[in-house]
């Protein structure tokens, strides 16, 4: 009963604050605009404060969900970069999420290699990434030739292929069995362990820097070009925009932020297996990036907070509605899409973009009709 | 040669034809909706999934009623296979997709609509039927009809088959021979001028999915008839069908009756080769390599040439 | 839509208030003046493998229901089931934790399954709280010196071996095929299976993995090629009842043995009467449906009391022994019912005499808390019902 009450407020509350943004989001969004310049460090300032302060309040429970959302607003970036930005569909995201978890976790030993060498996790750090990039560099170079429906298959492909070659290169990553005792990071001889504070405030360095790399990305050249390929490929490509190469940016940007949240994961639970890298985990992280707003990293962070939360907040609900949460996702995937495709937070840009016929529509089949007008009553026969 | 490929080929062979005919009906729903729409509905897994379910709760409460193993109750659950199947293709249409069409969407938005539209009908089966595998009761009794070398052909492989190369060989004949078929190919080929030669669209579209739900309907009865069924069990047969509408052209009816077989083949085969554990590795394989050098497919884009 | 907005504005308001007001903790132990003290739960209670957990859960709360009924506890014990969806080792960990910081904690059964364990066993460490499982049978887990977990039932080495050896000796097969799912449990079944089969000097002649799925037609065939004796399959239920059906579909004769995963009530309909028959399972548990003892056979009916009428499957015997070792151990701490102490008291527990077995532990530091009396059981399906064949042992000598 009290889960019901309690969904009902959300959805109330996001209705609520639907509306709000329609009469005062523009407002508030130009305010902040034009004093952006010492505006945006501020937010950044305060939050940073106010978050790591939270590390103190909370309790440890609390503090392993504040974890695990760092953990998934991490994820929701990366994969906001090539969705949101760049527009490319990648269902395939939790490969990047496997290859940083394993690469921490193989690269410290704890694997069935036997490595000559003995990295601690800030060694592994840099070098994860690197790896990422590539990965999103390989898988990238093949594909984004590709349509946007075909790219969305072969990404999902990958991305189980990732898993699969996870459960059966046995003598790389352990097989099914998985890979355990993954050391902790330390610092100045201080470990770790299996504490949760140190790890949240990991999290927030992370979720904040990688801010500001993608920020500084998208106020650059690099984010002119994802708009423009985003908005109409093809006439980006004729004005001399080499869409290949920064298609690929997004790729490998999406790829390392995906591969931190991972790397920072297998060192905090000290285990990895392919079990946590399904691919309905792909879709929970696109879930968060639509209905956080696409193209909005702080959209994005929202989005992954209530992938997170509001699960949690509804565990008191019958076993069977429950059961069918990833449902509940999946319709508001749809709801969202028809008729606030811009998501929660919105990014100015994009809610152009999705509300009013971007070049990319299904051109006569529905763009260029008026709603509800349908043609002439006859059959091909009836034609003149 | 291989001792894979010598000693186990004809039982290869005949399990590949099977799964593969149940990937060609799905995968023909998948090629029409993409011919016409230049979508992949990602939620014809779940259309397919329902199709199971329209055959199986009938034949569940006949049973109850009284002995059902005779063949016709196969043939008589059809109907509401294909019928709640169709059913469940025509509302996705209406209340997901239509509404994007209108407002002249971007395809991203199509495709996580598509997406959702696939999780929340899993989630409707799955709080509905809960998770235990259901089994169809029993209609046909698999009979062994005859034997090739070492190999046993029952009177199921013959059905799936059967009822495969009809479904295609009707389908082509409506596509060709019939006024819904021209207006579909129409659309699918020019749907500007199609429009201005006085074809309803919208109609045509709702007609392209109700057709994709009818055969993925009957996909769903064979496939609950040699298997057991529940909420997901359409999304790794989905992929597949997929691959092999890629894999035969998308948009082409041939095209996915010569993908499904083939993928069936080059999956049984693989298994037998490598060790069932690289299955679908092999499938998702055959995915990536014909998208990334072949996208056209093994017998090119079909009922309409591509435009961007 | 304006005002449809203020009117659901309204409710959410009002729904808001309402949530919060009800979730005002009622004071706990409104019934009397006992202190509380909690024992968690963990495992997969609304997922794919719920049907191997549920039955535990509700066989460790009848105990406790038992346990607070006599009245000859200090203490008023509260059972937490915490449920870790799909058991995935990623979300354990924050219940756990769930289960650490609450202080009137004070020992856990489970996790059900090897995966999840594995991802919490650093965490009871640590904060020095004891789990016992009842069925996460993964080998590794009692070789990283987790002085906190102890595990309940029989594990894989032994079950795994019992098969080998049922199919090797006791059913003469000279050719065998080992196939698992690719899970950690199954493929664990699997590898030592097959070194034992080898060991025993008999052919493995196919050793292979399928993911669980609906259609194994590739498998069966490979099977109707090699044509083993026996099939040896380590894995889950539902799977493994739909491999046997297809099996049987296709002519495929093969003996076929699979392991405590597969042996749940749901085998014999999921497979169809016909095909289900002559099949065997290893297992480190006691079916109490099946087993004459008077101790299981008041099990039984209390479960059914209970449970309106539901007989108790898979793992409900081992679970109710756990929670009777925390009865005992809490009955001995008395006043005083702390973590350190019901640590102590289950690691001394001597000839603790349960419905599955005796129980003692191990103390060899590469096998640590593992029960003493393995208790490998083989179950035959006869004539449409699971019966009990007696202990490995004494099925072949």
């Amino acid at each position: 009963m009290k889960g019901i009450l309690i969904f009902a407020a959300i959805i109330a509350a996001v209705l609520g604050w639907t509306q709000f943004d329609r009469r005062f989001g523009d407002r508030i969004r130009s305010y902040y605009d034009e004093r952006e310049r010492w505006g945006f460090p501020v937010v950044m300032l305060g939050s940073l404060v106010i978050l790591s302060l939270l590390s103190l309040v909370l309790s440890p429970p609390n503090l392993e969900l504040a974890i695990l959302v760092g953990i998934y607003a991490l994820l929701a970036m990366g994969l906001n970069v090539v969705v949101g930005f760049a527009g490319l569909l990648d269902l395939g995201y939790v490969a990047f999420f496997a290859i940083g978890a394993y690469t921490m976790a193989i690269l410290s030993n704890a694997g069935p290699l036997h490595l000559p060498w003995h990295l601690n996790f800030w060694e592994i750090f840099p070098i994860g990434i690197v790896i990422a990039l590539v990965a999103g560099l390989l898988l990238g170079a093949p594909t984004l030739r590709l349509r946007g429906d075909y790219l969305a298959i072969v990404t999902l492909g990958f991305g189980e292929i990732v898993r699969i070659l996870a459960e059966n290169l046995e003598k790389v990553t352990n097989g099914a069995k998985g890979i355990t005792a993954i050391p902790h990071p330390s610092i100045g001889g201080h470990n770790f362990g299996v504490g949760q504070k140190p790890y949240y405030l990991l999290l927030v360095a992370a979720v904040f820097l990688f801010i500001l790399i993608i920020r500084s990305l998208n106020n650059s050249r690099v984010g002119r070009a994802w708009a423009a390929i985003r908005e109409d490929e093809f006439a980006a490509e004729s004005m001399g925009v080499p869409t290949l190469k920064y298609k690929l940016w997004a790729f490998a940007i999406g790829a390392s932020t995906a591969c931190a949240g991972g790397m920072i994961y297998g060192a905090k639970i000290s285990f990895v297996s392919p079990e946590s890298f399904q691919f309905i985990i792909s879709i929970y992280i696109l879930s968060a990036v639509v209905l956080g707003g696409l193209g909005s990293t702080v959209g994005a962070i929202i989005g992954g907070a209530a992938i997170i939360l509001v699960p949690e907040m509804l565990r008191s609900l019958p076993e069977r509605l429950l059961d069918a949460r990833f449902g509940v996702f999946g319709l508001a995937l749809v709801l969202m899409m028809i008729f606030r495709p811009e998501g929660i937070v919105p990014s100015r840009r994009r809610k152009a973009e999705l509300k009013g016929g971007a070049a990319e529509t299904m051109g006569p089949i529905g763009a260029g009709l008026p709603p509800g007008a349908e043609m002439a009553t006859g059959t091909v026969e009836d034609a003149p | 040669m291989p001792d894979c490929l010598s000693h186990s080929l004809l039982l290869r062979v005949v399990g590949g034809l099977t799964t593969g005919s149940i990937y060609a009906l799905i995968a023909l729903g998948y090629t029409l909706v993409y011919g016409v729409l230049r979508l992949i509905n990602f939620a014809h897994s779940e259309v397919f999934m329902f199709g199971t379910f329209g055959g199986l709760i009938p034949l569940i409460w006949l049973s109850h009623h009284g002995n059902v193993t005779n063949a016709w109750y196969l043939a008589i659950a059809a109907i509401p296979a294909m019928a709640f199947a169709a059913g469940i293709a025509f509302l996705l249409e209406r209340l997901a997709y239509r509404p994007l069409r209108r407002r002249g969407a971007t395809r991203l938005s199509f495709l996580i609509s598509a997406i959702g539209a696939s999780l929340f009908l899993q989630s409707v089966v799955l709080v509905w039927r809960g998770r235990d595998y259901e089994t169809y009761p029993d209609t046909w009794k698999v009979k062994q009809l005859f034997t090739i070398g070492n190999v046993q052909i029952s009177n199921h492989d013959i059905l799936v088959f059967g009822v495969m190369i009809v479904m295609v060989i009707a389908l082509d004949l409506l596509v060709h021979r019939t006024r819904i078929g021209k207006g579909i190919r129409a659309v699918a080929q020019d749907p500007e001028t199609a429009g201005l030669m006085g074809v309803n669209i919208d109609r045509i579209i709702t007609a392209t999915f109700i057709i994709g739900g009818i055969l993925a309907g009957v996909a769903g009865l064979m496939y609950g008839l040699r298997f057991n069924t529940r909420f997901d069990i359409g999304f790794i047969p989905g992929i597949k069908a997929f691959t092999a509408a890629v894999l035969g052209g998308i948009g082409n009816i041939r095209g996915a009756l010569v993908g499904g077989i083939v993928l069936g083949l080059l999956e049984n085969i693989g298994a037998g080769c490598f060790g069932d554990q690289w299955k679908n590795v092999i499938a998702f394989g055959v995915l990536v390599l014909v998208l990334m050098f072949r996208p056209t497919g093994l017998l090119g884009e079909g009922v309409s040439a591509q435009k961007a | 839509m304006k005002r449809v907005t203020r009117v659901l504005a309204a409710i959410a308001i009002v729904s808001l208030i309402a949530a919060v007001g009800c979730s005002k903790k009622t004071p706990s132990g409104t019934g009397g003046t006992k202190k509380e003290v909690k024992i968690g739960f963990i495992g997969d209670l609304t997922g794919s493998n719920s049907a191997l957990v549920v039955p535990g859960e509700n066989a460790a709360a009848l105990a406790f229901d038992q346990a607070n009924a006599k009245g000859d506890l200090k203490v008023k014990i509260t059972f937490v089931p915490l449920d870790n969806k799909e058991a995935n080792p990623t979300t354990a960990p924050p219940l756990a934790q769930q289960l650490i910081s609450d202080p009137e904690v004070v020992g856990v059964i489970g996790p059900a399954f090897s995966g999840e364990t594995a991802a919490v066993q650093p965490l009871f460490k640590q904060a020095g709280l004891v789990h016992i499982t009842q069925s996460a049978t993964r080998a590794s887990l009692t070789a990283g010196g987790f002085t906190t977990f102890f595990r309940g039932v029989g594990g894989d080495t032994d079950q795994a071996a019992a098969a080998a050896k049922l199919a090797v000796k006791g059913k003469s097969c000279s050719t065998v095929a080992v196939i698992d799912d690719k899970s950690a449990y199954g493929q664990g079944y699997g590898d030592i299976a097959a070194a034992s089969v080898k060991a025993l000097g008999a052919t493995v002649v196919t050793r292979q993995s399928v993911a669980p799925a609906t259609d194994y037609t590739s498998l069966v065939g490979t099977l109707t090629d090699k044509k083993p004796a026996c099939v040896i399959y380590g894995g889950y239920e539902p799977q493994s009842s739909i491999i046997v059906k297809q099996m049987r579909e296709k002519g495929v004769k093969a003996i076929f043995i699979s392991g405590d995963g597969s042996k749940s009530t749901k085998f014999i309909p999921d497979a169809g009467k016909a095909a289900a028959e002559g099949v065997l399972f290893t297992c480190p548990c006691l079916d109490a449906n099946v087993s004459t003892d008077p101790a299981a056979v008041q099990f039984v009916s209390d479960f059914k009391a209970k449970y309106n009428g539901t007989a108790p499957d898979i793992y409900a015997p081992e679970a109710y022994d756990i929670a009777n070792i925390f009865v005992s151990v809490i009955k001995g701490c008395g006043d005083n019912v702390t973590r350190q102490c019901v640590l102590d008291g289950v690691t001394n527990l001597k000839d603790f005499k349960g419905l599955s077995k005796t129980f003692n532990w191990t103390t060899d530091p590469k096998a640590l808390h593992e029960v003493t009396d393995k208790g490998v059981n083989i179950y035959e399906i006869k004539n449409g019902a699971i019966t009990l064949d007696g202990n490995i042992n004494t099925v072949v000598p």
